[in-house]
């Protein structure tokens, strides 16, 4: 079975690219435009493995949905991908987050941070 | 300066008494037919000492005597000189006897008070030497102080009132001041010229006693150096006038009293409000200085809370832009990736041609997305640097909106709201900068659609006499009142960073580009209530193809 994947972004356009491009490698892809429409996911789908989130975004940024995961006892990891340059890596680290990467991200960087998330 | 000229003072006072004492013992010794003229009963003794004091002077008046040890030894040995001959002649007075000095020199002629001691210098004069003697010698002694004195002052000083009395007796006639009991009196010009030599070893010090304050570059020096002459000189010539005045019978006592005292009145009244003026003016001053001081350090104080805004302002705007510039650059490299890992796995032609053309679309989107964004960035630089011109050309100004909006249709169907449609009613023809008008309807529609939440949006002509004006109306999340205004500032937004994004720089430019064409542009709006914003743009009536 493939690898469940939740990706957040407030970009119409990068969640659809986002989506296109992990499904091409084999992943099993749902997506959320803001935290709040993302943490309705994670606390149904119990199947999913990794969330893949952008930090600014109306409605419930990262680091809200981090927080609001971590109240709930939801453990699934989170990769942060950000095009701010306010968010340090450590700091997202200190949230809880697995990795953070900066965009305008490379592809095979993401997919490699999943692959070593999951496995 | 003045202060220099005091300080050469020692110099000339030295040189005169000794010019005059010198020739003074000189016609002691070799015209004895001169002796008994009045102006010279000095004695030839005090003619000695006088010459003496006077070698003594000239040496300690330089301040690096104490490095030539030969002229300092001089110096001192003619200064123990005067000393010496001035004790034992006292000695003479008081013990009533004849130590044979007075007639050393040169044998006296006798007249009436030169009878009793031939010879020998009146006891004033031999007083006057001893002093004048132990101040000399103890002039370059360091400055250990006793109790603030320095140890010539203390010779100096008392010396100085003696022979002042002395002179002043000679003066106003009184003799009492200058001849004492049944002794011979002391020289006119003796006491004078020791009254000078005293004044000299003053100033030779000039770190200590009164001469510092008469030579300090202070307020206090700078008063006293003025002062100086009237309060010497004046109360002298004073005196002078009431008493040979009198003597003349130009008035009466009761008169020249009256007179002297008044005079003297109007001169310490006039002294004491020169001073007072002084003192006043400096005071002022210094509070002029501290204000001025406070009025610069609170202008500085401001600029450097202005330049931190700034900064700040400018930070802000680099963590936003960077922010914006990227969200397109993503979307970008990712479609560019997409593109390779499709060509790469052969799965190019596995795409319809509404996927492709969604893809190139959205590339073509992107690029406009980002080229807006550094338009936008390169205007601002352009305004700040007053670069910004307004090119105008005649057109009409409904043609623009509907051509405007067609372009953003595809936006309007994103954002779900229907595409507004423009009622043409009157001429709106004018003479603007197209392109730049363009820009403000582009920035008020985007805006619109931005904050509209997907409701209507409506767009309005209306046309005044001298001025057409245009209103971009939303039903969206609306604005706060108080924030109305500011948000036509630079990096002002209606909402924070991650709700919506965006520069703020949209209505600034708006407003600049308005403003430059001499209209105005404003908003009103009420929070969740949506907003309208209008700008007016004159119609100018003589304009060139207005016809």
């Amino acid at each position: 079975m493939s690898t469940k994947i939740l990706v957040v972004d407030d970009s119409e356009d990068i969640l659809i690219l986002l989506s296109m491009l992990l499904r091409q490698s084999g992943f099993d892809v749902v997506l959320a435009s803001n935290g709040e429409e993302a943490f309705e996911i994670v606390k149904k789908d119990q199947g999913i493995e990794v969330v893949v989130s952008d930090i600014l975004m109306p409605k419930g940024d990262g680091a809200w949905l981090l927080a609001q995961m971590k109240k709930n006892k939801i453990h699934t990891p989170v990769i942060f991908i950000t095009a701010g340059s306010d968010f340090s890596r450590e700091l997202a680290l200190e949230q809880g987050a697995i990795e953070l990467i900066k965009k305008p991200l490379d592809i095979d960087v993401l997919e490699n941070v999943i692959k070593r998330v999951v496995t | 300066m003045l202060g220099d000229n005091i300080k050469a003072l020692p110099q000339g006072l030295s040189l005169i008494s000794f010019v005059i004492s010198s020739i003074l013992l000189l016609i002691w010794i070799f015209v004895p037919s001169l002796k008994e003229y009045s102006a010279i009963t000095m004695k030839a003794n005090s003619a000695s000492c006088l010459v003496l004091a006077s070698i003594a002077l000239a040496i300690l008046k330089e301040p690096s005597t104490k490095n030539n040890r030969i002229q300092f030894f001089i110096a001192r040995a003619c200064s123990a000189a005067v000393f010496l001959i001035g004790l034992l002649t006292t000695i003479q007075y008081f013990a009533q006897i004849d130590l044979g000095i007075d007639q050393l020199i040169v044998t006296d002629f006798l007249n009436e008070e030169s009878r009793t001691y031939p010879g020998r210098m009146s006891p004033i004069a031999s007083i006057c030497f001893v002093m004048l003697g132990l101040g000399l010698f103890f002039l370059k002694t360091p400055s250990e102080k006793t109790k603030g004195i320095h140890l010539s002052s203390m010779f100096f000083l008392p010396l100085s009132i003696l022979s002042f009395f002395t002179t002043i007796g000679y003066l106003y006639g009184e003799q009492t001041f200058y001849k004492v009991g049944p002794y011979i009196r002391i020289s006119p010009i003796t006491a004078g010229l020791i009254f000078m030599l005293c004044l000299g070893g003053f100033i030779a010090n000039p770190t200590e006693g009164p001469v510092k304050t008469l030579l300090s570059r202070g307020l206090g020096g700078l008063t006293s150096r003025k002062l100086l002459p009237f309060v010497t000189a004046l109360p002298l010539a004073l005196g002078l006038l009431r008493t040979k005045g009198e003597e003349l019978g130009w008035y009466d006592l009761q008169l020249g009293v009256s007179i002297y005292a008044m005079a003297l009145v109007l001169i310490l009244l006039s002294m004491l409000l020169f001073v007072s003026n002084q003192l006043d003016e400096f005071y002022f001053r210094e509070i002029e200085l501290k204000e001025k001081e406070q009025y610069t350090s609170n202008k500085i104080k401001e600029t450097a809370e202005r330049l931190a805004e700034a900064v700040k302002a400018r930070d802000e705007f680099l963590s936003i832009s960077s922010h914006e510039l990227k969200t397109p650059l993503t979307s970008l490299r990712l479609q560019a990736q997409l593109m390779k890992r499709s060509i790469q796995s052969n799965s190019f032609r596995e795409y319809t041609d509404e996927q492709m053309y969604k893809i190139v679309d959205q590339t073509d989107r992107q690029v406009t997305r980002l080229n807006r964004l550094i338009d936008d960035m390169l205007d601002i630089t352009r305004i700040r640097s007053g670069k910004f011109s307004i090119n105008k050309e005649k057109f009409d100004f409904a043609d623009l909106v509907t051509e405007t909006v067609a372009r953003l249709k595809p936006m309007f169907e994103e954002a779900k709201a229907s595409v507004p449609v423009i009622e043409r009613r009157d001429s709106s023809i004018g003479y603007w900068d197209k392109m730049r008008i363009e820009q403000v309807m582009n920035n008020l529609l985007l805006n619109a659609l931005r904050y509209g939440e997907g409701r209507p949006i409506s767009v309005n002509l209306i046309r005044y006499e001298s001025a057409l004006r245009i209103s971009i109306q939303d039903q969206g999340i609306g604005i706060d009142k108080e924030r109305l205004d500011k948000i036509f500032d630079r990096f002002e937004r209606a909402i924070s960073a991650n709700e919506i994004s965006g520069l703020g720089l949209g209505l600034f430019i708006v407003r600049q580009i308005v403003q430059a064409h001499g209209g105005r542009a404003w908003g009103e709006s009420e929070l969740g209530q949506g907003s309208t914003f209008h700008f007016e743009l004159p119609l100018l009536r003589d304009e060139p193809f207005t016809s």
